[in-house]
């Protein structure tokens, strides 16, 4: 807790390494993982830095592997539809990122990803081309089978004799290549069908006569390098000249040519010899794929391993980049800070490198003396990490400043219970928290839906938030807005004597109902004007003890910054100014809870047509007292207690002395502390001080005070507006949805009408309740606590203006690396 | 409903405007160009682009690198933002959008003309062309022999169409041809884009607009006389290839179809004071600053100033013109440490004020 409550001791420590063994003082550094380094050089640019060379290796190895990373991945693909395994890469068990990075030098590893590269190019271009042979042989097949319509003798015919009419039909007729004709057969990309028609045609001046067929499936396409719709063609034109032309076409499309000749004998032929080559190839591919799936079970084995090094590798020379470098002594020298408790640790990695490496000058490392603000550093654990990310995405906290985060792991959730206050939705909501909880080990660092990924990670928020929904649903007495009478209604329905005339009345005027509220009270005539200011009065109770609490934190870093001028003349008078006002009026909400307002002291039990009610004369509105508190002479209230102007009237007077208190004392402190120091620290000293400034800000800080603690505590009744909000809509969902379709059967007597009622009943108010409620007043709960903690908690004594704690770490490392990968 | 009109702009342009001036935002600052200049090698210049909007846009690339790669993903990245604002506008925007693509295409077609006559390969070529540039059957243009062939069987479809029918011709393509169709094509496009911005779309856009594109216009009747002096280019056919859009139009270029040579040029736009001003400041300061040079300044403050306009399109044209000065300037610059010319590595065109 002493850790959460306040940020770590840090300790500003400078390190001497010599050249020679820096790596390896950084490797043992890392996996301690505790110093945050400082950038001694923040002005040099990236590629100036002593050891931008490094970087730039360590860069291109990260390449190598990301390349490695996508031929895994492309060559799972195709060989997942050849029939093979897919291969995963595996965690080396043989290897953790706290290994040593000399047990396997970096030069040893470069070589060896250099050879894998060049085998895996080699074995690529090989696969290539036989890929390319073979979709260029398959797609000549393709033509071929389709051949026969795109020869089909009517359609030649056809052609012929839309030409001239001298066209030497004899030689067609003897069937040896169509006479002085010419043919171009070949595939093109289907979209481009149209366009290569029109040029095609536009170049023979319409003396062409073109065929188009569709290819079934898919075909290979080099340009694109993907598979494509393709169709097949044959053109048929007269002359040389022509074909030149229309060749050269078909070259700028990029059109695949396949000589087809018109002979069927021939391409019968033609095709028997193209599918023995296929074959041949098939073998040569199944071999290519084994030695593929040999080389990527070979990498699979080291990439994890490799792609940790390299990064380890990378953070070592960005961190040596860092340091100055002292080029006369080969020495490195470098600030960050540590956790001053882990110092014995970064000592003893220091002297485990002293042995490893026996460096004659080990790394030395020395605590020094700064003023420099340090990194505020919490460590976390499963519970309150969610609760610190609530905390930190509104600001950091300063360097030792009390963690607001510490007391909002029971706050935020009583605040969002306050809001969401059901016994049944809370239980929803606690089995949804707890199935995350069971299923913590399985989703733990796994990538989920973005969504799930949110609650996932706020689980125990939402565990801590079901349990105070429940414990506040249990008060209110609502479990799916209804009540449950758990130890008997104190009240009683009676008929007059007049039979029309029914109201309640208690059993026994002296027993309380024991735990929450009276179930009776749901559904009665003045439900809403009860529980409206129950929950009214429970708020601002609420908010002023929230209040409080922030001012008595503010009190807590005064005494621990040793700053006298924020306790006297901050905190003294603010409290006071609360205290005096809100602080007053929730002493009233429980004073008046007190005193019965009785007409009949007594009740007859027995004659109980004796009216019985409250004296409202006597009772006045506490929002009237409070207003009336500055406008004494109007006041013509009854008094709660004897001599109540008095003590409000003291009260108002004691609240405007605290207004000058906060205003004018600590501008004046401050110059005199300023000039103090002036004196003491001579000539030379200097330091920015403008008393202006700090006047002008003290007197916002005031006024911001004055208007927010009466706008902070109205603030605080949005927790009974919204659980109005949830407690009606659940009503309404009840009430119109689930209970008339369940009196349908009911009514009409069917047991039919009864079974369908209660099932279309259920579904209409089970979906209402998951989305309307559990989702959207949830999350709309969930925020309105959050701004609570945020606006009206924080605002009282949250500076937030910390700098988070980044130390050099594999194991954050790691897990960075990991989140990238999802 | 017109651009630049408040009631409508944000429903319709609103988005891609944000997305524009945000990206003006990333353009390159003083700071970055001074640690450009500063690299030592092309890998130093890929760590420091790392950290600007360019990103990890070189991290795949095995060293070492080349300019040429550098100058294609820094076009690449050019040519995503484009085709990402093209993809989110709608009309009008998009058919502005278009009209910038339309230069592109323009240089593409006589890029594949020239590849054609020099006999290089089709797939090489198509490479090279800029990929803003890349229309339907572009594939086919070396098929042309001749212009009307090159319309007939090509550029018919597209929208270059109107603009080369100023040039159709049966004679064989040679040098000197291209370049009279590019600036033919050329002339028709900035005049139609100028009509297209000033008559149908109007308003601010139309003000910045027909800025930008009178000084594109004047620019390239300088160039144009300057480059044809000593050919045999004649007065007429040269009058034919100035833009009549610009400020220059028409006693400027009257005159400078009577230049014969480079002090006839300057004086014939020297009554013009921007002009005036550009051909003197190559004077006067160091021999190494060429006349482009100064143009290109000069037009970069053009396309600055676009982006204190409002509600009009004029940031979308200047910002693709900036993108493109900011390529020039990078593949510049790693040029001048390929070749260890690090005296002359300041010579970009600086963008910004």
């Amino acid at each position: 807790m002493g850790s959460f409550w306040r940020s770590k001791d840090m300790s500003l420590i400078q390190l001497f390494i010599q050249f020679d063994n820096a790596r390896d003082t950084l490797d043992e550094l890392g996996k301690v993982g505790a110093i945050e380094f400082i950038d001694l050089n923040p002005h040099v640019s990236a590629f100036h830095r002593n050891f931008a060379n490094e970087v730039k290796i360590a860069d291109s190895m990260d390449r190598q592997i990301r390349s490695f990373y996508s031929f895994i991945e492309n060559a799972n693909e195709e060989l997942g539809e050849e029939g093979f395994n897919p291969i995963i890469v595996v965690e080396d068990l043989a290897y953790s990122i706290f290994q040593d990075i000399n047990e396997y030098p970096l030069s040893d590893l470069q070589e060896e990803m250099d050879e894998f590269e060049q085998d895996i190019e080699q074995i690529n271009m090989n696969y290539e081309q036989i890929k390319q042979r073979k979709y260029n042989l398959t797609e000549y097949v393709q033509v071929l089978e389709i051949s026969d319509y795109l020869f089909s003798e009517e359609g030649i015919i056809d052609s012929i004799q839309s030409y001239d009419d001298s066209f030497e039909m004899m030689e067609y007729g003897e069937n040896i290549g169509l006479g002085s004709l010419r043919y171009i057969t070949g595939t093109i990309n289907f979209q481009k069908k149209n366009d290569f028609h029109k040029i095609c045609w536009r170049v023979s001046r319409g003396n062409i006569y073109a065929k188009f067929e569709e290819i079934e499936g898919l075909l290979y396409d080099i340009d694109s390098q993907s598979f494509i719709q393709k169709v097949g063609f044959s053109l048929v034109i007269q002359g040389e000249i022509l074909e030149h032309k229309l060749i050269q076409v078909c070259e700028s499309f990029r059109v695949q040519r396949h000589n087809v000749s018109p002979v069927f004998e021939e391409r019968v032929d033609k095709l028997h010899t193209i599918q023995n080559d296929l074959d041949d190839l098939q073998l040569i591919e199944k071999q290519t794929h084994d030695q593929i799936y040999h080389m990527l079970e070979k990498l699979s084995h080291r990439l994890d391993n490799w792609k940790y090094r390299v990064h380890k590798e990378k953070g070592i020379a960005h961190t040596m980049n860092k340091f100055h470098y002292d080029t006369g002594d080969k020495c490195l020298i470098g600030e960050g800070w540590i956790p001053t408790e882990q110092l014995d640790e970064a000592h003893m990695a220091l002297d485990f490198v002293k042995v490893n490496t026996g460096a004659q000058i080990p790394p030395l490392l020395q605590v020094i003396e700064s003023d420099d603000t340090p990194p505020t550093y919490f460590p976390t654990d499963k519970l309150t990490k969610g609760f610190q990310a609530i905390i930190s995405s509104y600001g950091i906290p300063r360097y030792k400043e009390i963690n607001p985060a510490a007391l909002t792991v029971i706050t935020f959730p009583f605040q969002f219970g306050v809001m969401f206050g059901d016994l049944g939705h809370g239980f929803l909501l606690l089995l949804f928290a707890l199935y995350m909880l069971y299923k913590e080990n399985d989703w733990a660092g796994k990538k989920l839906n973005e969504m799930i990924e949110i609650l996932f990670s706020g689980r125990y928020i939402i565990l801590l938030m079901a349990l105070f929904s429940i414990y506040v649903g249990a008060i209110y007495n609502e479990c799916f807005s209804i009540p449950i009478d758990f130890f008997g209604s104190n009240w009683e329905l009676v008929t007059g004597e007049n039979s029309t005339n029914t109201s309640y009345y208690p059993i026994d005027i002296n027993r309380a109902y024991p735990f929450g509220v009276d179930p009776v009270w749901k559904g009665s005539e003045n439900e809403l004007l009860y529980y409206n200011s129950l929950k009214m009065k429970i708020s601002v109770v609420i908010g002023v003890t929230h209040m409080v609490a922030g001012l008595y934190l503010k009190l807590l870093n005064g005494i621990y910054f040793k700053k006298v001028e924020d306790i006297f003349f901050e905190f003294v008078p603010q409290v006071l100014f609360l205290l005096c006002l809100f602080g007053y009026l929730s002493f009233l909400i429980f004073f008046k809870w007190t005193i019965p307002f009785l007409q009949n002291d007594l009740v007859d039990v027995n004659n109980r047509t004796s009216i019985y009610d409250l004296d409202t004369q006597q009772a006045p509105l506490l929002l009237n007292v409070l207003i009336y508190m500055f406008l004494p002479t109007s006041n013509d209230l009854p008094e709660l207690y004897p001599n109540q102007s008095i003590v409000e009237w003291t009260l108002v007077i004691l609240s405007f002395i605290c207004i000058p208190l906060m205003l004018i004392p600590k501008p004046i402190i401050l110059n005199m502390q300023y000039k103090k120091r002036m004196r003491e620290g001579g000539e030379q000293y200097w330091e920015e001080f403008d008393i202006k400034e700090i006047i002008v800000h003290q007197s916002l800080e005031t006024i911001e005070f004055i208007l927010g603690t009466i706008s902070h505590t109205a603030s605080y009744l949005r927790l009974w507006a919204l659980s109005l909000a949830h407690a009606e809509l659940s009503t309404v969902f009840w009430e119109l949805a689930f209970a008339p379709a369940l009196s349908l059967g009911i009514i009409t007597g069917s047991p039919y009408l009864s079974i369908i009622g209660s099932i279309v009943g259920f579904a209409i108010w089970g979906s209402a309740t998951l989305i309307v409620i559990m989702s959207m007043e949830g999350l709309s709960a969930f925020l309105h606590a959050l701004r609570l903690h945020w606006v009206e908690f924080q605002s009282k004594f949250y500076a937030g203006d910390g700098r988070k704690f980044m130390p050099f770490s594999y194991t954050r490392m790691k897990k960075n690396l990991e989140k990238l990968d999802q | 409903m017109r651009p630049g009109s408040i009631l409508s702009w944000n429903l319709n342009d609103g988005f891609c405007d944000g997305l524009v001036r945000g990206y003006q935002l990333g353009l390159l600052s003083r700071t970055d160009y001074d640690n450009l200049c500063q690299c030592e090698r092309l890998d130093d210049m890929k760590l420091h682009l790392q950290s600007t909007d360019y990103g990890d846009f070189l991290a795949n690339e095995p060293s070492p690198l080349h300019t040429s790669t550098i100058h294609e993903k820094c076009t690449l990245k050019m040519v995503e933002q484009f085709n990402y604002l093209r993809a989110n506008c709608v009309k009008p925007l998009s058919k502005f959008l278009d009209y910038i693509t339309y230069g592109y295409m323009i240089d593409n077609v006589v890029l594949l003309i020239t590849g054609t006559l020099h006999q290089r390969d089709p797939a090489e070529l198509k490479a090279k062309c800029h990929p803003l540039g890349i229309f339907r059957a572009m594939e086919s243009i070396p098929i042309g022999q001749n212009v009307s062939e090159l319309y007939n069987t090509v550029l018919v479809d597209t929208p270059l169409a109107p603009y080369i029918q100023g040039c159709l011709s049966e004679s064989e393509l040679d040098e000197m041809n291209i370049e009279l169709i590019r600036n033919t094509l050329y002339k028709a496009y900035i005049e139609d884009f100028d009509r297209y911005c000033t008559q149908v779309l109007g308003g601010v856009t139309g003000e910045v607009m027909h800025e930008l594109l009178q000084f594109e216009s004047d620019r390239r009747s300088i160039n144009i006389t300057l480059n044809s002096i000593g050919t045999e280019l004649t007065k007429d056919d040269r009058t034919k290839l100035f833009p009549i859009i610009g400020e220059l139009y028409p006693e400027g270029t009257l005159a400078l179809a009577n230049a014969e040579n480079e002090d006839q040029v300057q004086n014939a736009v020297s009554y013009h004071p921007v002009f005036k001003r550009l051909f003197q400041s190559i004077d006067e300061f160091d021999e190494d600053k060429s006349l482009e040079d100064s143009f290109f300044e000069y037009e970069v403050q053009l396309n600055m100033k676009s982006f204190d306009r409002q509600m009009g399109y004029g940031a979308f044209y200047s910002y693709f013109k900036l993108k493109e000065q900011e390529v020039r300037n990078i593949v510049w610059i790693a040029e001048c440490i390929i070749q260890r010319q690090t005296d002359k590595i300041d010579q970009y065109i600086p963008l910004f004020r």
